[in-house]
């Protein structure tokens, strides 16, 4: 099922397109990291698919209903996290939370200030819930952000930036709240933080000028479609080996390297790899297993050659 | 801590639809910051000073002679009218700046619900802390200063008053989604406020100019809001009709402004 879906969303200024007829697909219960640099139009996507900003062609649907002619029930149904957010300063963490709470549900106060104080201890501000936001560092607004984007509990989370502006152990425990909200939540969040969407993402898509150059699981992401492949440092007959994994029909290609001493294994199906490949090795009294390693792409560099590499 | 499946039980959703989608909890932010802080009471204390001061004045001090209590009150009004601009100037333009007005509209919370949120409350509290107690108090003065006034005709008297207020109001709200700073939304009703009295000048204009409602019109005619409170003739009443339809206006034009922008 999918939760999110555009197709050729478009927004443009003066002519210029900031968005460029974008498709995206993003999967039911997947944490979604949206990456582009500055700029590429990750918060003006973010605002079409709120219906905060009319898109100039294209379209979309969120949870199955249109962004344009079904807006306010898409924002019945999702919670948003702006850029930087901003509340209003007159009223307390307590209050402002309470008033986001009045535009999904009422019933009695007792419920509602449970609801509110159940939010507060998510995010770990409750001893600071009555003190004037106005007072609130970043960090502390940040998590008052994510409280209010969850206090309906919605079916979709659309953070811009999450941790933009936190300390280490701010977005630790940020990336923290995110793993717990995805029990139950789709989780869609632009970030320029790499090393975040690597760790809590399963799905990627990078934007560059207004345009996808890359979408779909962080696996895919990182090898660019390509087959996955592992390493193994061997001593033994490398190319008797090669045979014998060459025989699996997951195996996709078998390289001998270093004079004989390292096996390159490229795979089609993961999870087989994953739970046979280094015993078949292993099973091989002859063959010395000295290391053996996934072969693993950082997506920082994928991200870098991908926003800088098509600009070339 | 976890995010359970009953996190929500005991509690209804909302079925507010259309264009009154969020507006009860908009309604009741705006209300709140006017009533449950302390602005409502400055505002009373501040304007019931300003106006009660001056009539005060008027009635027992040594004031010119050739100035009628009545008249004093309607141009006091016209100060209350200049405040409305100051304090409606960031309502629109301020939280488009700051993101508030894209925070809350990533609610489920309708265009005109949210200039209905500003408007209502705005123009409630302006009325009954800039006017409607002032002009209770002014009451009483004139009673203890044993000049008779027709409660009617007073309460006419006030509620004329009360338009010129709200056309200031509905003024700023307009502005206010008209531009994105504040400068030209303070800037335009004072130079409307100031400039209407060199206008007034052109034959025609000054009987009909919201001035007109408050400020004397002419040389020997009284404000459309004396002239009412003490029973005289109306001197300008094309002002009455003009302030009703510049309101009408400026607030058709604001939902529709704010239907469109894009934040």
């Amino acid at each position: 099922m999918v939760a999110l879906q555009t197709e050729g969303l478009t927004k443009s200024y003066d002519g210029v397109n900031v968005v460029d007829g974008i498709d995206l697909v993003v999967p039911d219960r997947s944490v979604y990291g949206f990456l582009g640099p500055n700029g590429a139009g990750k918060t003006t996507t973010m605002k079409m698919l709120l219906g905060l900003i009319r898109p100039s062609a294209g379209s979309g649907t969120v949870l199955g209903m249109d962004i344009t002619s079904a807006s306010e029930d898409v924002r019945r149904r999702v919670g948003y996290l702006p850029q930087e957010p901003r509340f209003y300063p007159h009223m307390t963490a307590r209050e402002t939370l309470a008033f986001s709470a009045g535009f999904f549900f009422s019933g009695p106060a007792s419920r509602v200030d449970a609801r509110v104080e159940e939010m507060l201890e998510l995010v770990g501000i409750a001893d600071r819930a009555d003190r004037p936001i106005k007072s609130f560092s970043g960090g502390e607004m940040q998590r008052l952000g994510i409280a209010q984007a969850q206090i309906h509990q919605p079916d979709l989370l659309i953070l811009d930036e999450p941790a933009a502006a936190l300390d280490p152990l701010g977005r630790r425990d940020v990336l923290e709240i995110l793993g717990r909200l995805t029990e139950r939540s789709t989780v869609f969040y632009s970030t320029h933080i790499l090393e975040d969407v690597q760790r809590v993402s399963d799905h990627v898509c990078i934007l560059k000028k207004g345009r996808v150059v890359a979408q779909g699981s962080i696996d895919e992401v990182l090898t660019g479609g390509a087959d996955t492949s592992y390493w193994a440092t061997i001593v033994g007959d490398a190319e008797a080996a090669r045979a014998r994994l060459l025989a699996q029909e997951w195996v996709s290609g078998v390289t001998v390297a270093e004079g004989g001493s390292r096996l390159v294994v490229s795979v089609t199906d993961t999870d087989a790899a994953e739970a046979r490949l280094q015993r078949l090795l292993l099973a091989d009294e002859a063959l010395i297993v000295k290391e053996f390693k996934r072969s693993s792409i950082d997506l920082e560099s994928v991200f870098v050659d991908l926003v800088e590499g098509e600009s070339e | 801590m976890t995010v359970g499946d009953n996190a929500l039980s005991g509690l209804q959703p909302l079925r507010e639809t259309g264009w009154r989608s969020g507006l009860s909890s908009l309604m009741g932010a705006g209300f709140g910051s006017w009533w449950k802080t302390n602005t409502w009471w400055g505002q009373a204390l501040l304007w019931t000073a300003i106006l009660n001061g001056s009539t005060a004045v008027a009635l027992w001090g040594e004031a010119p002679e050739d100035v009628s209590v009545f008249t004093l009150y309607g141009v006091m009004t016209m100060f209350a009218a200049i405040a409305v601009a100051i304090i409606m100037q960031e309502e629109i333009v301020g939280e488009k700046r700051n993101g508030t007005a894209a925070w809350v509209h990533s609610k489920p919370v309708s265009r005109p619900a949210f200039i209905l949120s500003k408007l209502v409350p705005n123009s409630v509290g302006i009325l009954a802390t800039m006017l409607v107690i002032p002009s209770a108090v002014f009451y009483v003065q004139m009673l203890l200063a044993g000049i008779e006034v027709s409660p009617g005709r007073f309460a006419l008297g006030v509620s004329v008053a009360g338009l010129n207020l709200l056309f200031y109001v509905t003024l700023t709200l307009m502005l206010g989604t008209l531009f994105d700073a504040a400068a030209a939304v303070i800037a335009i009703p004072l130079a409307f406020a100031f400039g209407q009295q060199l206008v007034g000048a052109i034959p025609g204009l000054s009987e009909i100019l919201p001035w007109a409602l408050v400020v004397a019109s002419g040389p020997e005619g009284g404000s459309v809001v004396s002239a009412i409170i003490a029973g005289e003739p109306i001197p300008a009443p094309g002002a009455i009709v003009f302030a009703i339809a510049a309101c009408i206006t400026f607030t058709v034009v604001a939902f529709w402004k704010w239907n469109r922008t894009e934040l």
